[in-house]
């Protein structure tokens, strides 16, 4: 996975990446390894000792306009989350906001992270993310944990998290044939977001608008299988999971626990043509059943999700559509993975990202790679009841990765409210120094 | 296969509890529900909270006029007849919202309502957070200008602060307070009552019914409303026929919350000679009086702590009314619910 992602959008970014390098080479002279796979998760193939540790260090450094958040100061409306995008003004690989602060005004759960720096230009601690990798020898399985730190400080004090955002194991019982079962918690099998979930992975800094519907970690279990068609270049793939709780984020739909009983199914088939300069991945995502954030199974959630990702000569080529609905809740209250809220309203979203990026064809042993790119995110969104949100917009950034453990990025986010949502100045620069080992 | 199903089931068996589930009921459901006389919303029957054209009106010996109509109940404050209509019910529900409403004002004059022009309200009825109560808040608007949703308005900035309103959202124009053809009548006294106002309002460009029945009839703070208690005499668990029992000035306390009371020990419902309709319901609880006593029809389906008093000359004064929330709420055996409820008491038309 993590090797084609590697290839596929930053083939130079990608010896920045301490362990990567020969899995790039196995890639591109063998099969290449589809990334929906695992998300980021390494390959036990490539493991060099029963237990290694690897891992990350995220620092940011962001300003956001007007007041950091979505909120205007004359919005009484009630709830406040579900007039505007609070996810907007985002200024890390986390989807953390700049503010959520709603001073004082009613919200009701459907709200990110927030780094709470408001429009104050600050540095941040994004992240230090810490894996651990077990692979006994001689025996199918292996065994991953990741463990993240994320300092907060916000207005009501020091929120600092720690979060085990992946434990699992993984049993691949044929080694004739790509197949592996997954059992903890894990990345998505939804759409192609979450395979940059991680900040030294993600090409550019900063989610897209409809990330929070789909790169949400999962806790119950998946299996994988690849079938290479190795006359016509191509491979076909399929990625199932059940879970507890589906693809949301967690700040939106709790992980650590099924609230109903019940599995929430997901889904990807995946197609990918491997030519020697140029790839096209597609895939079609889908997710079937309760949702998490209310104590009642009757409440359905569904969601259906397209992908395509073209890589040829330097430039590279991705985006995703997604269609997803919400039934309300039947009367029960709302529990996200922050607060819990009140009532669970009905919920519909269409949306979707296109990016296109530019990797320069030169580098040196220092300066082991840089992307430009640019992305456009639209996001349809309404409550029940509620006036739908048009929202878009237009990232722009580079990437520079330096000694193949150090990438540096910038990116702006230029967010504009089209319809139903007032408008706001919620725009962000932001930026991060990514150190790998 | 098998084993995989028979998980499945066994851990959706195993669901945890949810707890009570929030409800909520409008003029929407009144209508939907209309022909259910099991007391469903809350402890009233959907059949009492809304008529259509042409159906005996609740506590009254008349018929439904055209449309559909929220009747009139009869209550009592502070010894005082009053009739109310109930316009939205809530059970296990989080406190309802405030939400704003824009009210279109000129330039000249920004804290008066510009006459003619629609409101503008965030959400309607399909809301899970909606409520008919509204933050009235004035925004400044030129001749001939016209909004029509929420994002217009809040582009604009800040407005002009306004009262609380009651503006239950009605679902479709043919609802209204129930009266027959001549105008809204109290079911008891027959005075006539001044109704809510039938207005329209945008709701994201789109216009919504509702009834207006004015600023003032709810205590609120801090974006909450102030519920007090409606006093709602039973008998074996069953809701009666009765009037309730408001607390002070009723007009102004339209947020409540549903108190059953047990009919105490030997107490009796008053209920006149020429309205023997009143009495299904209240078998053994409202005794036969002489006809001259219906020229008090104000104290029709109040309860008396001693039945004896409607023989006595001095009626009514002879008697000892439970009819003020300092006498009900020191009754044994009361039950306070988790049903909440909007309404509007109606004032009398003054000639």
């Amino acid at each position: 996975m993590r090797a084609l992602l590697l290839v596929a959008v930053l083939p130079l970014a990608a010896s920045a990446q301490d362990d990567a390098g020969a899995e790039v080479e196995e890639v591109v002279v063998e099969a290449p390894e589809d990334e929906a796979n695992q998300g980021y998760s390494p390959d036990e193939s490539q493991a060099q000792d029963p237990i290694r540790f690897t891992g990350y260090l995220d620092v940011g450094f962001a300003k956001a306009t007007g007041n950091g958040s979505s909120f205007r100061s004359n919005d009484d409306r009630v709830p406040l989350d579900y007039g505007n995008d609070a996810f907007a003004p985002a200024v890390n690989s986390r989807g953390e906001v700049a503010s959520t602060d709603s001073t004082g005004r009613f919200t009701n759960g459907f709200l990110p992270r927030s780094v709470g720096i408001g429009s104050t230009p600050s540095l941040l601690l994004n992240t230090l993310s810490a894996d651990v990798r077990v692979q006994p020898r001689n025996v199918p399985v292996f065994l991953f944990a990741r463990l993240q730190l994320m300092p907060r400080l916000l207005p009501t004090g020091d929120v600092t998290r720690v979060e085990l955002q992946q434990a699992f194991g993984r049993l691949s019982p044929f080694k004739a044939h790509e197949f592996a079962v997954f059992l903890g918690r894990f990345d998505s099998v939804f759409g192609i977001e979450y395979l940059e979930n991680e900040a030294n992975l993600r090409l550019g800094i900063t989610p897209s608008l409809t990330a929070r519907y789909t790169t949400g970690h999962g806790l119950g279990a998946k299996a994988f299988y690849r079938l290479q068609v190795a006359s016509l270049w191509s491979a076909f793939s399929v990625n199932v999971a059940g879970t507890t709780n589906g693809t949301r984020i967690e700040a939106l739909v709790p992980v650590s626990t099924s609230l109903t009983g019940a599995v929430v199914g997901s889904a990807r088939l995946g197609y990918e043509l491997n030519l020697q300069k140029v790839q096209v991945k597609l895939g079609v995502s889908g997710l079937y059943g309760p949702r998490n954030d209310v104590r009642v199974g009757t409440a359905r959630q569904l969601a259906i999700a397209g992908d395509l990702r073209v890589n040829a000569f330097g430039f590279s080529l991705a985006g995703e559509v997604l269609r997803l609905i919400d039934e309300r809740g039947a009367g029960a209250l709302k529990v996200t993975g922050t607060t819990q809220a009140e009532l669970a309203s009905g919920f519909q979203v269409m949306g979707g990202w296109a990016r296109l990026g530019y990797t320069l064809p030169f580098t040196s042993p220092a300066f082991t790679g840089a992307t430009l790119y640019v992305r456009y995110d639209r996001r349809h969104g309404q409550f029940e009841g509620f006036t739908e949100l048009q929202t878009d917009r237009l990232t722009g950034g580079v990437r520079v990765d330096l000694f193949e453990v150090l990438a540096l990025k910038a990116e702006v986010l230029l967010n504009r409210e089209l319809a139903g949502a007032p408008l706001v100045d919620n725009d962000v620069f932001t930026s991060s120094a990514v150190f790998t080992w | 296969m098998r084993p995989f199903v028979v998980v499945v089931l066994l851990a959706s068996a195993c669901a945890p509890p949810s707890g009570p589930l929030a409800k909520g009921w409008t003029p929407r459901e009144f209508l939907a529900k209309r022909a259910e006389t099991k007391p469903l919303f809350g402890g009233w029957a959907p059949s009492e909270l809304l008529v259509v054209e042409g159906q005996p009106i609740p506590y009254s010996t008349r018929t439904q006029g055209p449309g559909e109509g929220l009747p009139v109940f009869p209550g009592v404050s502070e010894s005082r007849a009053i009739g109310f209509v109930i316009t939205d019910i809530w059970q296990d529900h989080p406190q309802p919202w405030i939400q704003p409403v824009w009210m279109s004002s000129s330039r000249e004059t920004p804290a008066t309502r510009r006459p003619g022009v629609a409101n503008v309200f965030p959400v309607g009825l399909d809301s899970t957070f909606y409520s008919p109560w509204w933050r009235t808040e004035f925004v400044p608007i030129d001749e001939g200008e016209e909004l029509t949703n929420s994002k217009q308005v809040i582009d604009r900035g800040a407005g002009v602060d306004g009262p609380l309103v009651m503006c239950p959202f009605t679902s479709r124009d043919s609802i209204d307070v129930a009266a027959e053809a001549g105008g809204v009548r109290h079911p008891l006294t027959l005075k006539l009552l001044n109704g809510g106002v039938k207005a329209k309002g945008y709701v994201d460009g789109v216009l919504h019914q509702y009834l207006d029945f004015g600023p003032g009839r709810a205590q609120w703070h801090d974006q909450e409303l102030d519920a007090f208690d409606l006093f709602v005499f039973t008998k074996a668990g069953a809701a009666l026929p009765v009037a309730t029992v408001w607390p002070a000035d009723p007009a102004r306390h339209g947020f409540l919350t549903r108190v059953e009371v047990p009919v105490p020990g030997g107490a009796a419902f008053f209920v006149p000679s020429n309205r023997a309709d009143l009495k299904k319901g209240l078998e053994g609880l409202a005794p036969d009086v002489d006809a001259a006593l219906d020229a008090f029809p104000e104290y029709a389906l109040r309860l008396a702590r001693n039945p004896t008093c409607f023989t006595m000359p001095t009626f009514p004064a002879s008697c000892d009314w439970l009819d003020t929330q300092a006498k009900v709420k020191v009754l044994p055996g009361q039950k306070r619910t988790t049903v909440q409820l909007s309404a509007a008491v109606l004032s009398e038309v003054t000639p």
